[in-house]
């Protein structure tokens, strides 16, 4: 189950992802540094983690002197849509050992999953290659971040540039999930219901609600049109 | 924060990050899942990726900035063009951060 993991088609497609989060975790390692974490406590807490959102925002509440049960309830609510990510995938990954199971879960994120997933989809993917992306972008996560923790004592940064690398990646990810009117019509009640619940935003709470909701509705569309269909 | 509570807070980090990341890989690998759960699973993706993408644009902290001039919109819009065309992770990361770069720092 663990050979070829990697070839090129693995490499081709978490390039991209890699790409984008290489300068990611440099500004992350550097930021993380310039609060006080030491390169072996980012090394651990990217190992670990392996959360590009959550992780910043860790760092922000730990810089502030957050509570650990504040800082730990938040991480759970950014992080709780990969649930969502590893139940659509499941479908996908069948008749695996745990041991596999307990791996690929680990890298198990945003950019990871819509690639994966979209290749599921195509019909043009197993689960090694799949994997392997899932590694790969790990690495370069946990790599970049610790480069940028030793990078950290000589450069700072503004992260407000690299920070909208995630804006464009996910705006990307976003495109390829649009398959027709439905989903379209659920991506933009997410986005919608999101910015509507900005009172829920300091703990990201807004973002799993609106998902939840926006995915009702356009189950609830869909349902509408199959039945019109077989009404007809 | 002293060593120990650097620690726990790792560890309560880890369990409830892993954890959802795992569950669902455990408990539902074996089994099926209902046609229902399934549909609604589809519309999981796009209604996710719209609340990260617009939170991102339009949600400064904890306040809505629809302003015109909010670099974050115009890029943006020029990156969903860009990544509709051309469907490349790739391109649209790299031109929308050339672009999101020149806004920013010529304040155009």
């Amino acid at each position: 189950m663990f050979y070829n993991i990697f070839n090129s088609d693995t490499y081709r497609n978490a390039l991209p992802i890699c790409a984008a989060y290489l300068p990611l975790g440099l500004a992350y390692g550097i930021f993380a540094q310039a609060v006080g974490l030491n390169t072996i406590e980012i090394f651990f807490m990217s190992l670990f983690l392996f959360a590009i959102t959550a992780q910043f925002i860790a760092i922000s509440m730990i810089a502030s002197g957050a509570s650990l049960a504040s800082i730990i309830v938040t991480v759970f609510l950014i992080n709780s849509r990969h649930f969502l990510y590893s139940t659509t995938l499941v479908t996908h990954l069948k008749n695996h050992s745990k041991r596999f199971l307990s791996l690929f879960a680990q890298g198990v994120v945003d950019e990871t999953f819509a690639v994966n997933l979209m290749k599921f989809t195509d019909g043009s993917w197993c689960t090694s290659r799949a994997l392997g992306v899932n590694i790969l972008v790990h690495t370069t996560w946990v790599l970049s971040s610790v480069i940028g923790s030793m990078l950290g004592e000589f450069v700072s940064i503004d992260v407000s540039v690299i920070g909208y690398m995630l804006t464009a990646m996910l705006i990307c990810l976003w495109t390829y999930t649009l398959k027709d009117k439905t989903f379209i019509i659920a991506g933009i009640a997410g986005g919608l219901m999101a910015v509507l619940l900005v009172d829920l935003a300091a703990t990201k709470a807004n973002i799993i609600i609106a998902a939840l909701a926006a995915a009702t509705l356009g189950y609830w569309l869909n349902t509408r049109r199959v039945k019109k269909y077989v009404e007809s | 924060m002293s060593s120990l509570e650097f620690f726990l807070c790792i560890a309560g980090m880890f369990l409830v990050t892993y954890l959802p990341r795992v569950l669902p890989l455990f408990l539902f690998s074996g089994g099926t899942i209902s046609p229902q759960l399934e549909a609604w699973l589809r519309y999981v993706p796009p209604a996710i990726f719209g609340a990260l993408v617009c939170s991102g644009i339009f949600l400064d902290g904890e306040s809505i900035d629809t302003n015109i001039s909010n670099p974050d919109l115009f890029v943006s819009l020029i990156v969903l063009i860009i990544a509709l065309k051309t469907k490349s992770l790739f391109q649209s990361v790299f031109w929308g951060t050339l672009i999101y770069g020149i806004v920013v720092y010529f304040g155009i």
